[in-house]
């Protein structure tokens, strides 16, 4: 078909690895449009001109979400409206205990009761089936939450009083939760089937060396913090449907990336993925916890629906939800920082330790990602960085919006103030003087696109910093018992890239509408209206020509999470791609279209797309056509003869992995804070953030994104925190009575800005920002309390106890 | 939820002998904190599980407010905050009971929840709300808090058990000089509210005199005297949907900004609302200064024994009380 680029011819032998790789995933066809329609890995890092916004017709405006009418009127469909006729009910018993072997259990009575239609134990799981390496029922529990029985029942209300009917014996284990006993080899073994608490190799960067840095440092500082389990709250709880219909399984869950479900299920169950359909219509908020999480739930819905022959649904309460699903970890960071008098950094040594919970697939990234700031934010030669993940009998860790960054940032960027007070300098100064503006050390590749600088001098510029901030002697000089403070933070955060994978399918029927075929998860962003967007404008289609499927694993691609911060910048990529092959063949048959009308030669390159119109370039006389004209009149070229085909436009979108850049988001903060000397009350009075995010595709949904992410930081700063009682291991928070989220309020305006620095990357620019969002409120208010009251608090969340308690010890 | 069985009352006599019939028998008005405890499941020897909700919502004529200037303030049992928080005779003669009745939860908790489920409501001790802790309170032997997790414990008056009575508006009705009306088997009484709740050396089973077959009907507090002055301080670590650190209700007669006589009232760190005496004996006859707020504060606070993480409350309560003082001469 002439609607195909064509491939230019490329040696396989002479690829890279990293493109070799690619080939063989992709195929050649791929790597040579990438390759055509990228700048090389060899070419200087030039910031790409910055395009007039009113280059574009759609991308850059206020958009509401296209689906927020269904949302707000409740006729969006999400998992816990899924009602099935003939469905029964899930609850799950929980082990009661952090660390105990199930020594019996009798499930004879449960299963008597009126409407109860089966019980499970562990000895009803298949061999070997297992939630990512977690017991789906188990016999050992290793924290309080674990299920250790199921029943599916008529009712919710039967299902619950058959719970009750369950008898179990435990014999109580030795546990710890403390990951700094854990760590120890004299610590109790957090589950039997390890040889050490310690999850998998700590993870460790080198770069020159940081006892010579140290050496030639004219000031050194270094601190200790503790940053808190903080959980999602998500507004819809975990909640998932199953079905059979032979060897057909359907489910309908909460969910952030169905694919991963779906790979789950079939793996699981000995399918293959094309008898399992997973489908989120719409997801109430997900924040990591809903990002294909291998759950036990999820599988103990399938075993039930099988089982029973009927639909099973389980909607977990919220305890549920805080004792089933992960949460983000606690972290105990230290930092060491050693800077010339100048203010230039010559050695960064850190090491986290993190608590990895019961069972984490993936400890050694969750303490990796607590060091990321510590790695890349500043230019130091001397850099000494460990991270160690320990399994404790308590909450499971795993993503939460920014996952370890907001402890790192935290960290360092509060010391980064000790630091610059030392120094004697305007801490917005002394990040000026050592962001890391090239590139990835360690990797050598440049940055993607690198708005730091830009944000932390326009903050600075429109938050006043200067005048507000008044120096270090201003430091708690105000009157009353009231006092306010500023304090600024600095961010370099590794969400938002561009990575695999990537697809997507633009279609465009005969009548001309537009669907854009793709799995990414609507949870809020609003990640459709987004990719909408995207494709109008990558199509030159007007807006509401376009549809955005839901997830929906039997008719979508697999495009991986929306969580990262990557949706807008890896699914919008694809989405951009098709929808520019999809332009390329509707602008093929709009030509054949056109040379047929006029009776003479008009080439694809001749036309011009805009708001749904295909036009012929500096012919004002042609009546533009539409995409329905083109298309149900387009013609195919075979054998370079014109085909007549009123077919549907398919336009394929792959896209490669990123090979030449290394990508980054950037923020900078500025918080100012009221401290009631007298209760301890921290109030925040103002915020700004302001954010790198290359090009604003939707700038309602970015400052929806940007505020929803500073009420979750404040929150993670100030308020929220699941504790356990240390001498039993039970959770003592595991209600919203206690976990104190952030209420609307408490809440301060927030101040969106956005840089735009045109990244190299992502479509047309853009890159994500939702995850660093969160990052910013904590070290900027830690450091705003300082300036009020001159305590520097180091241990989140900062509330009145720990405040008051501050206050006393410095004689406040 | 679990099942129940629902009894809709048609008088007070006739939820009193559903209360009576059905040994487990509880009353529902409002609900906001009962059925979050029926759904957290907390029972225990001492807790037994409700089987029976006996509504009293459905008896005519429970919610109600009713002002005179001689003879003061009627609150039905029923009536629900806002309405209480929304009313001229309340805000113009007793400002601080509608501060206080403005302060619990969110408007949405406070348009369900009544006065006499805010009085009645069960303290939210982390260990109590717990359903694995078998604590005192629900008839086991341990306090966990002693040994864990107590911020936000007693700081005065614990024994045995350490919880803060969480209610906003039993300060302001104790400072105020409120009584309950009871009904139960045996007809109606009048029980002051300073002895309307009991201590855990008193019961720990329990937080006040009422017998599981009594209910309160009505709330009376008697006309503000000449020179009334009020006020109602509460500290959260958030705005809303907290429940308090500490508060404390005042409720004094000034003359010329000398206290003649008058109630100090702190919530939030004893097991039940703690009547300051120390505090009101170092006030009377004092002219107000910061000074003598001061040592009001520290009065309050002379027999104040912190648990290992809620020293800070003793902080927290002298800078309340000291603020709450000085804010009447204002």
């Amino acid at each position: 078909m002439s609607t195909q680029s064509r491939v230019t011819a490329i040696d396989y032998e002479k690829l890279t690895a990293a493109e070799k790789q690619f080939v063989d995933l992709y195929g050649l066809e791929d790597l040579d449009r990438a390759l055509k329609t990228r700048p090389p890995a060899a070419a200087p890092v030039q910031r790409p001109a910055q395009a007039e916004p009113s280059a574009f017709s759609i991308i850059g405006k206020e958009q509401r979400d296209i689906e927020g009418y269904k949302i707000v009127t409740g006729q969006a469909r999400y998992t816990v409206d899924v009602y099935l006729p003939n469905m029964l009910y899930v609850k799950v018993l929980r082990s009661p205990l952090p660390h105990a072997r199930v020594k019996s259990i009798d499930t004879s009575k449960a299963a008597q009761l009126p409407g109860v239609q089966a019980v499970f134990t562990y000895q009803d799981i298949p061999e070997k089936m297992t939630a990512g390496g977690r017991p789906i029922l188990a016999s050992e529990v290793a924290l309080v939450g674990d299920g250790v029985a199921v029943v599916a029942a008529a009712s919710e209300t039967v299902a619950e009083d058959a719970l009750r009917l369950i008898e179990v014996e435990y014999e109580a284990l030795p546990f710890v939760l403390d990951p700094r006993e854990a760590e120890k080899p004299s610590s109790p073994l957090a589950r039997s089937d390890l040889q050490s608490n310690l999850a998998g190799n700590p993870y460790k960067v080198e770069r020159g060396d940081a006892a010579a840095g140290f050496a030639e440092a004219d000031v050194t500082v270094e601190h200790t913090t503790d940053t808190q389990d903080q959980e999602h709250v998500a507004m819809e709880p975990h909640a998932a449907v199953a079905q059979w219909e032979g060897d057909r399984l359907t489910m309908w869950v909460s969910s952030q990336y169905t694919h991963a479900t779906a790979n789950l299920l079939a793996a699981s169950f000995g399918l293959p993925k094309s008898h399992v359909r997973v489908i989120a219509d719409f997801t109430g908020g997900g924040w990591g916890d809903k990002a294909g999480v291998a759950y036990p739930y999820i599988l103990l819905v399938s075993l039930l629906a099988k089982k029973t022959g009927r639909p099973v649904r389980y909607e977990l309460s919220r305890t549920d939800v805080f004792l089933e699903t992960s949460h983000h970890y606690p972290v105990i960071q230290s930092v060491k920082l050693g800077f010339k008098q100048d203010g230039s950094l010559t050695a960064l040594q850190s090491r986290s330790l993190v608590n990895a919970g019961a069972y984490s697939p993936f400890a050694a990234f969750l303490a990796a990602d607590t060091l990321s700031a510590a790695r890349l934010q500043y230019n130091c030669p001397n850099v000494a960085l460990e991270g160690v993940g320990v399994i404790t009998n308590s909450a499971v860790a795993g993503a939460r919006r920014c996952v370890g960054e907001p402890s790192g940032v935290f960290a360092l960027e509060t010391l980064m103030d000790e630091a610059a007070e030392k120094l004697g300098m305007d801490p917005v100064e002394l990040r000026l003087m050592n962001i890391n503006e090239e590139g990835d050390p360690e990797s050598g590749l440049p940055w993607s696109s690198n708005g730091l600088r830009e944000a932390i001098v326009k903050g600075a510029e429109a938050f006043r910093w200067k005048d507000r901030w008044k120096g270090w002697d201003a430091v708690g000089t105000s009157e009353g018992p009231i006092k306010r403070g500023v304090g600024f933070m600095a961010m370099a955060c590794n969400k938002g890239s561009k990575g695999p994978p990537m697809t997507a399918v633009v279609q465009i029927p005969p009548d001309g509408s537009v669907l854009v075929v793709q799995g990414g998860a609507h949870i809020g962003g609003p990640q459709r209206t987004t990719f909408a967007m995207i494709a109008a404008e990558a199509l030159g289609a007007a807006l509401d020509q376009v549809y955005v499927t839901t997830p929906d694993t039997e008719f979508t691609s697999d495009t991986g999470v929306v969580a990262g911060s990557r949706a807008t910048k890896s699914i919008g990529l694809a989405v951009q791609t098709a929808a520019e092959d999809a332009r390329r063949q509707l602008l093929d048959f709009a030509a054949a279209k056109f040379t047929k009308d006029l009776g003479k030669q008009i080439k694809a390159e001749q036309l011009d797309v805009k708001d749904g119109l295909i036009s012929i370039k500096d012919d004002a006389t042609t009546k533009p056509i539409t995409f329905r004209e083109a298309v149900a009149s387009g013609f195919v070229i075979v054998d370079a003869q014109p085909i007549p085909a009123a077919a549907t436009v398919i336009g394929r979108g792959v896209v490669p992995p990123e090979t030449r850049y290394a990508q980054q988001t950037y923020a900078a903060a500025f918080y100012e804070v009221e401290v009631n000397t007298q209760t301890g009350v921290v109030q925040v009075v103002d915020a700004l953030q302001v954010h790198d995010v290359g090009r604003v595709i939707n700038l309602l949904g970015l400052r929806n994104q940007v505020e929803g992410g500073a009420v979750q930081g404040i929150g993670f700063a100030l308020t929220e925190e699941f504790k356990y009682d240390p001498a039993t291991g039970i959770p003592v928070t595991a209600n919203l009575d206690d976990y104190k989220m952030q209420m609307i309020n408490h809440t301060p305006p927030i101040t969106a800005m956005f840089i735009e620095s045109d990244d190299a990357v992502g479509p047309f620019g853009a890159k994500g920002v939702g995850e660093p969002a969160l990052a910013l409120a904590s070290p900027a208010i830690s450091n705003a309390i300082y300036h009020a009251v001159g305590i520097r608090m180091k241990s989140l969340p900062m509330i009145p106890k720990k405040v008051l308690d501050a206050l006393k010890s410095t004689g406040v | 939820m679990r099942s129940l069985k629902y009894y809709p009352a048609t008088s007070w006599e006739d939820a009193v002998e559903a209360l009576t019939k059905h040994e487990n028998a509880q009353v529902i008005a409002g609900g906001s904190d009962l059925l979050g405890w029926i759904k957290d499941d907390l029972h225990g020897p001492g807790a037994p599980r409700a089987d029976v909700l006996v509504d009293i919502r459905t008896i005519p004529d429970t919610s109600y407010i009713r002002f005179d200037a001689a003879s003061g303030l009627k609150i039905g049992a029923l009536t629900n905050l806002t309405s209480i928080e929304e009313s001229p005779d309340v805000q113009s003669n007793y400002p601080a009971l509608a501060q206080a009745v403005g302060a619990p939860a969110s408007p949405s908790i406070r348009n369900t929840g009544t006065l006499g489920g805010n009085l009645l409501q069960r303290p939210r001790c982390w260990y109590l709300r717990g359903r694995e802790f078998p604590c005192y309170k629900k008839g086991g032997d341990f306090c966990f808090a002693v040994t864990g997790e107590n911020q936000y414990n007693a700081i005065l008056e614990g024994e045995l058990c350490y919880i803060v009575h969480p209610s906003d508006t039993a300060p302001a009705l104790i400072a105020f000089n409120a009584t309950a009306n009871v009904i139960g088997p045996g007809g109606s009484k009048q029980v002051p509210f300073t002895e309307f709740f009991i201590g855990p050396r008193v019961n720990v089973l329990k937080e006040t005199v009422l017998e599981r077959n009594e209910i309160l009907t009505e709330v009376s507090v008697p006309a503000p005297a000449a020179g009334l002055k009020s006020a109602f301080f509460k500290v959260t670590q958030r705005d809303v949907y907290d429940f308090a650190i500490v508060s404390v209700a005042i409720a004094a007669q000034i003359e010329n900004g000398v206290w003649q006589d008058g109630r100090v009232v702190l919530g939030g760190v004893a097991p039940t609302p703690h009547q300051s005496t120390l505090a009101e004996a170092a006030l009377k006859g004092q002219t107000i200064t910061e000074a003598v707020a001061r040592q009001a504060a520290e009065q309050a606070m002379l027999n104040a024994r912190p648990m290992t993480d809620n020293a800070y409350k003793v902080d927290m309560a002298k800078n309340l009380i000291q603020q709450a003082v000085m804010s009447l001469l204002s």
